[in-house]
């Protein structure tokens, strides 16, 4: 199929070295456009969408900013590790700050990292990142421990 | 001899009873992939008519002074892509310049519309059936509006339903085409009203 | 087999294809030809002919006018704004995001969205005139913590610049590893304004950052580095009788610039008050600099202020963030200016207390690229 022409500056943006060192899409060989429908589906298998998966984990930042950097919550231990500077979101409309958030389930030890620019681009594009990303999410498994599935 | 139908009936027929995409299947890629939103994809359905109306002009043109003439038939696909490829070029520097607010609007669509195959689909009816040059203009043109309102019409539908909870493996291309399978079959209804071949 | 028809489809074909090539090349030069282009900036203030066809920031960069940008043209960061009156066309799809309706009416427009086409009419804050681009190279590189490193340039000889504490320059790297072409980033000076052939900066590495990785790995001394600046509205005001300064982590770079220019300039009737933020003993550094002025200079006192102190830390200073601090020890807005610098999370916090206790937009200072 055909490339959207509006999608290409978006995916020249993914790449390494554009907005983030690494870049966006990891190993993934698949256009963007093809790794956020397959994670839709994902989530809709679970009746999930990534606007929910997204309201969670911005709840769980705000709640480590609250706390000024660390917040004890749900079962959950969150640390927020700020930066200075913002980066852009690949899709042009938001520029994000520099802020990551580590999130730890005190019952199984299992935990969870992202940025505000990770809870953008799932809210508003339902990008979750390709595979082998360093700040890749797997829906199935982001859902799963933020216990909405 | 151009068949004797209205040139307005050609118009009317292109845009519902013989429109490019829901009964011709033409120029689907573009279709299927820039109708995720309304917006762009009434971009795109405006580019798709300006071309295709000074496509169709300047391809009778091309076929009549210069392919007939000079006996090209066999040359007529290659020849008419050459002249949509540029045409398109062309059209995209003259819009950059003089008419910037379009260019910001259609500018990046036009370089897709050179493949578009709805394009050379039109000239070709046209050729195949003969029309004077009135009855091609029209026919460009009603091809045109016809393709900007079926891809409209899904990019409304695909708005409205990517709200919605679907089961899984339908989203994306598989829901497009069923969409626009609906929509056909929606369209067969008019075809008592008039028909073109 | 038929030789002549062969010979006349490779005519035919050769024929059409040469002649749709020369109607494209003649649009080519009558279109895309757009010749030498007048640039009125600041209603007659400067008058610039260059040629049209590039964009308007790498146009203005090329006739030595740098305006701000973040992002380098890929219209991420909506820091390279500039009000073009006239010339400049339509709004375009990716500039919507970033300009207000507000800014519309003003005609701001992203100037590395808008190609120079024909004449154009600018306005430009008259301090970006003073904006210069400097080749220097880098003299001595130090660990001031585990992530934030000290970088000290040498302006080429001959060259000074002139900026005001507080204010930043733009830091350019060279393609290392997957990074395959040039970006910048944005750094407040932490050195002397008197000091005008050396600039320090304050580099703290960022995770997955282009620029910052490119410091703290690929950057050696002895290696040329281009800077452009000064920028930015960040540096004294020091209409009051109090500045209260607070930073964390590298947002120490253009506080030290600032407490050094008060000093320089002798104004012993200004007080500083300087709250320093860290989570951890290991985040702290130039405390034994600041300790010593706060020593030899009575107007100034600092307030490091730890958030997680260890039992082993043995810390006497003030424990929890500086919020905690600014809230207990600062007691109005009144004659007092307010001067952040560090990641967003605590400008807001501190803003927020700040504003509680009186202060206001025109007495709160933080830069807006952070």
């Amino acid at each position: 199929m055909k490339q959207n022409p509006r999608d290409i500056p978006v995916q020249e943006s993914l790449r390494a070295g554009i907005l983030a060192r690494d870049g966006f899409l990891g190993e993934d060989g698949r256009p963007f456009p093809q790794i956020i429908q397959d994670d839709t589906e994902t989530l809709a298998a679970l009746h999930i969408t990534p606007a929910e998966v997204a309201q969670e984990m911005r709840r769980l930042t705000g709640m480590g900013i609250a706390g000024n950097g660390t917040a004890q919550a749900d079962g959950f231990q969150i640390t927020v590790e700020e930066y200075m500077g913002r980066i852009g979101c690949p899709f042009r409309d938001h520029r994000a700050a520099k802020r990551n958030t580590t999130v730890t389930d005190l019952a199984s030890g299992r935990s969870m990292a992202w940025s505000d620019l990770s809870i953008h681009l799932i809210a508003e594009h339902g990008f979750f990142q390709g595979k082998g990303s360093a700040y890749r999410l797997e829906p199935a498994e982001l859902a799963d421990f933020l216990k909405l599935a | 001899m151009a068949p004797n139908i209205s040139p307005l009936i050609i118009f009317l027929a292109s845009i519902i009873t013989s429109n490019m995409i829901l009964s011709n299947f033409l120029g689907m890629c573009s279709y299927l992939s820039v109708s995720g939103e309304y917006r762009t994809a009434t971009g795109l359905g405006m580019a798709v008519t300006l071309v295709l109306v000074l496509t169709t002009a300047i391809n009778w043109l091309v076929y009549q002074y210069v392919i007939l003439p000079l006996e090209l038939v066999y040359l007529q696909y290659i020849i008419f892509i050459m002249v949509i490829a540029a045409l398109v070029q062309i059209l995209e520097m003259g819009m950059d310049r003089f008419t910037p607010d379009l260019h910001a609007k259609l500018g990046i669509f036009l370089p897709l519309i050179t493949v578009n195959c709805a394009i050379l689909g039109v000239t070709l009816f046209m050729v195949i059936r003969s029309y004077n040059f009135v009855q091609s203009l029209l026919f460009g043109l009603g091809s045109g509006l016809g393709w900007w309102l079926a891809i409209n019409m899904l990019a409304a539908i695909r708005e409205k339903m990517a709200k919605v909870k679907l089961p899984p493996g339908i989203r994306g291309p598989a829901l497009s085409f069923i969409i626009t399978g609906i929509m056909a079959m929606a369209f067969v209804g008019f075809s008592g009203i008039f028909t073109i071949q | 087999m038929d030789f002549g028809a062969i010979l006349k489809t490779v005519i035919s074909l050769a024929a059409v294809s040469g002649a749709l090539s020369l109607v494209i090349s003649l649009a080519e030069k009558l279109l895309n030809n757009y010749g030498t282009c007048e640039l009125d900036i600041n209603a007659g203030r400067k008058k610039l002919s260059v040629k049209g066809g590039s964009s308007l920031l790498s146009t203005l960069a090329g006739e030595k006018i740098f305006i701000p940008s973040a992002c380098g043209g890929k219209a991420t960061c909506g820091l390279c704004k500039v009000a073009v009156t006239e010339g400049a066309g339509p709004l375009l799809l990716t500039e919507e995001p970033y300009i207000s309706q507000e800014e519309r009416d003003r005609h701001i427009r992203l100037s590395c969205q808008v190609k120079v086409k024909r004449d154009m009419k600018l306005l430009i804050p008259e301090d970006l005139f003073n904006i210069r681009e400097f080749l220097c190279e880098l003299v001595e590189m130090e660990d001031m913590t585990y992530d934030i490193k000290r970088l000290r340039m040498k302006l080429p000889p001959g060259q000074t610049i002139d900026f005001k504490a507080g204010q930043f320059v733009q830091f350019y790297t060279k393609p290392y590893g997957k990074v395959k072409e040039e970006v910048f980033r944005a750094y407040s000076i932490s050195s002397k304004a008197s000091e005008k052939d050396h600039v320090e900066l304050l580099i703290r590495l960022v995770p997955n950052g282009i620029c910052t990785t490119y410091v703290h790995t690929a950057l050696k001394v002895g290696d040329t580095v281009r800077l452009s600046g000064p920028y930015g509205d960040f540096y004294l005001r020091g209409n009051c009788e109090e500045l209260i300064m607070i930073a964390g982590g590298s947002g120490l770079a253009p506080i030290r610039s600032l407490v050094y220019d008060v000093i320089e300039k002798g104004r012993d009737d200004l007080k500083m008050r300087f709250f320093f933020g860290a989570n951890t003993m290991r985040d702290f550094y130039y405390m034994e600099e600041f300790a010593r002025i706060e020593k030899e200079h009575p107007n100034f006192s600092f307030i490091p202020c730890l958030a997680f102190p260890k039992p082993e830390d043995n810390w006497k200073g003030a424990e929890g963030f500086v919020t905690v601090a600014l809230q207990e020890q600062v007691q109005n807005g009144e004659n007092r200016e307010a001067y952040l610098c560090g990641s967003p999370g605590m400008l807001d916090a501190c803003i927020r207390i700040l504003k509680e206790k009186g202060f206001t937009d025109r007495t709160i200072f933080f830069d807006k690229f952070t």
